[in-house]
């Protein structure tokens, strides 16, 4: 257990296709220095937990806005299915879209003027 | 788009919003889905944010709760039960909305990517061009080699031939040459080893007769080794038989050099007078002095004695007409297949007359076998049955035979075979007998006369 990470944790970061900037790496106990040069930068936050303990790993989604040709629109997230006051929301890595209710989607897309498509989901 | 998680904003690219349209559509499938039934069931939550949020956050998955500088305490793990966890989710953006919008502008609408160098996938592209390029120029390599091997090739033969063609035109003009030089060089004007031919003088008093003798022994040979082979297929024609015919007292079918079959003892072929041989053919000359004149040459007095019976007979009478011996063995050997059939009777008088044929002076023509098959006819109700098929099968046989045998005859100046043959049957009706119906009744005939 020497050479073990002295700080328990894990991090993640996927690039995006066809960019260079950000590569694919899972920092365990350290932070990739080139790409997280001030570790003070990063926001931390409770998981989201219920009667059973901590949910990993829920967070809570305070606010969504769209910006519509430079216009700031917010949408109307609501309360929580669960009642809590705000949509809580899960990270997982192998889900290749952002999956919400219908009404989260319907708020965005309706922020951007976008309506669903005849197979119901979203354009 | 910016989705704030605990206060803290997020601004997503919209690169990560939309997936990339294909090159045949101009529409483009948001990564916003509406989940109600999955979320729902599951108990999840609300949301999942998935790679398209993931991709603009440095995620921090941290079990314990970080310093004020981002850092954590290294003793925490010391310091606390390793059960005891104080899960912590950072986050932090990294991206920027305005570069995220340019980026949006250059790949979605003016179809560009997104950077130019130092991303995997940007530079797998020029790679994979450059090992297209590798494969196409190792391809055109495999195929100036094949070309050259056939070019080296074309080459050989070419050089080749060549060779070849100098080398006959040098044989040939050599050849000129030798031809030219006299007439006497014939052998050696054949280089090639070729035997010249030796011009033989075609005539009837040639001595070359020893090689004749030796080529008709030659022909000889494979005929009778031809016929020591048992057929299946083949039939009788007027001149050839295919089955041996084996007699009870001690004769074989016999065959001469020419093929001409007739019955003896092979033991006793030496001498014709003392012989029992049943000499039924006669050689197709009108005397003996032309018979040896036409060519037969130095054939043994043997083969003479036996094929001709010279020692037997007196010469041939001109215009006594030669049988043709196989039709004439024909019948005897569909007269030895017919059994109990009255053919018995007619073997047994042919035995008898063979015996009287060599105490004839001379040679004895067998009627022709139609002859015989229509006393045959007429004499026993039996032997219709058996021989309605066969008289009309020898018939042919009959015609063959007058045309075969009305060559030689007709050179002797004397009457024409078919002539006698005619004869021959009208004198059938009334001059044979039925004991001795193959008697010929030509001789009878011709005795009279």
């Amino acid at each position: 257990m020497q050479g073990a990470p002295a700080s328990r944790f894990l991090s993640v970061l996927l690039e995006r296709p066809g960019s260079a900037k950000i590569p694919s790496l899972l920092g365990i106990g350290r932070h990739p220095v080139d790409q997280v040069p001030d570790p003070s930068k990063i926001h931390y936050s409770n998981i989201v937990s219920d009667g059973n303990g901590a949910m990993f790993w829920k967070i809570s989604v305070t606010a969504i806005t769209v910006y519509v040709d430079g216009v700031q629109k917010e949408v109307n997230t609501g309360s929580s299915s669960s009642g809590s006051p705000f949509p809580t929301a899960v990270l997982d890595t192998g889900v290749p879209v952002i999956l919400t209710t219908s009404a989260i989607a319907n708020g965005i897309y309706g922020a951007l003027d976008i309506h669903p498509a005849r197979d119901s989901n979203c354009e | 788009m910016t989705i704030s998680v605990n206060g803290k904003a997020i601004p997503l690219h919209p690169l990560d919003l939309t997936t990339g349209p294909d090159k045949s559509s101009q529409t483009c499938v948001g990564s916003i889905q509406a989940a109600d039934d999955l979320l729902s069931s599951a108990r999840i939550g609300d949301m999942i944010l998935g790679v398209p949020f993931l991709r603009n956050v440095y995620t921090v998955l941290a079990h314990d709760v970080p310093l004020a500088n981002g850092s954590f305490d290294t003793q925490s793990a010391q310091n606390h039960q390793p059960f005891q966890l104080r899960p912590r989710l950072g986050v932090m953006g990294l991206t920027d909305p305005g570069v995220a919008m340019d980026e949006f502008h250059t790949v979605r609408v003016l179809g560009q990517p997104l950077s130019t160098s130092g991303s995997p996938n940007g530079s797998k592209p020029p790679s994979s061009g450059g090992a297209s390029n590798r494969g196409l120029s190792v391809g055109l390599k495999v195929l100036i080699g094949l070309v050259s091997v056939f070019a080296l090739a074309l080459l050989l033969f070419a050089v080749r031939f060549w060779w070849q063609r100098r080398k006959w035109n040098k044989s040939l003009a050599k050849l000129q040459l030798d031809s030219d030089d006299g007439s006497g060089a014939e052998g050696q004007s054949h280089p090639s080893g070729g035997v010249p031919l030796q011009r033989v003088q075609s005539g009837a008093a040639d001595t070359s007769g020893l090689t004749t003798a030796q080529l008709r022994d030659l022909k000889l040979d494979e005929y009778m080794s031809r016929k020591g082979v048992h057929s299946n297929y083949a039939v009788d024609t007027s001149r050839t038989m295919v089955e041996t015919d084996d007699r009870d007292n001690g004769e074989e079918m016999l065959v001469d050099e020419f093929g001409l079959v007739y019955f003896g003892k092979p033991g006793k072929e030496k001498k014709g007078k003392s012989s029992t041989n049943t000499l039924r053919s006669f050689p197709s000359f009108p005397d003996q002095a032309t018979t040896v004149g036409m060519g037969i040459g130095e054939l043994d007095e043997a083969r003479l004695s036996r094929r001709f019976g010279l020692t037997a007979f007196p010469p041939a009478p001109p215009g006594i007409p030669e049988t043709e011996d196989s039709s004439t063995r024909r019948g005897d050997h569909f007269r030895a297949s017919g059994g109990s059939n009255p053919s018995e009777s007619l073997l047994g008088s042919q035995s008898r007359s063979s015996v009287g044929w060599n105490e004839h002076p001379f040679p004895v023509v067998e009627p022709p076998l139609r002859e015989t098959v229509g006393q045959g006819w007429r004499e026993g109700p039996g032997m219709g049955d058996t021989m309605v098929g066969v008289g009309a099968h020898h018939h042919r046989g009959s015609s063959d035979w007058s045309n075969y045998s009305a060559q030689p005859t007709s050179t002797s100046g004397e009457l024409p075979v078919h002539g006698v043959h005619r004869h021959l049957r009208a004198q059938s009706s009334f001059d044979h007998t039925a004991e001795d119906p193959l008697l010929p009744p030509s001789l009878h005939g011709r005795n009279d006369a």
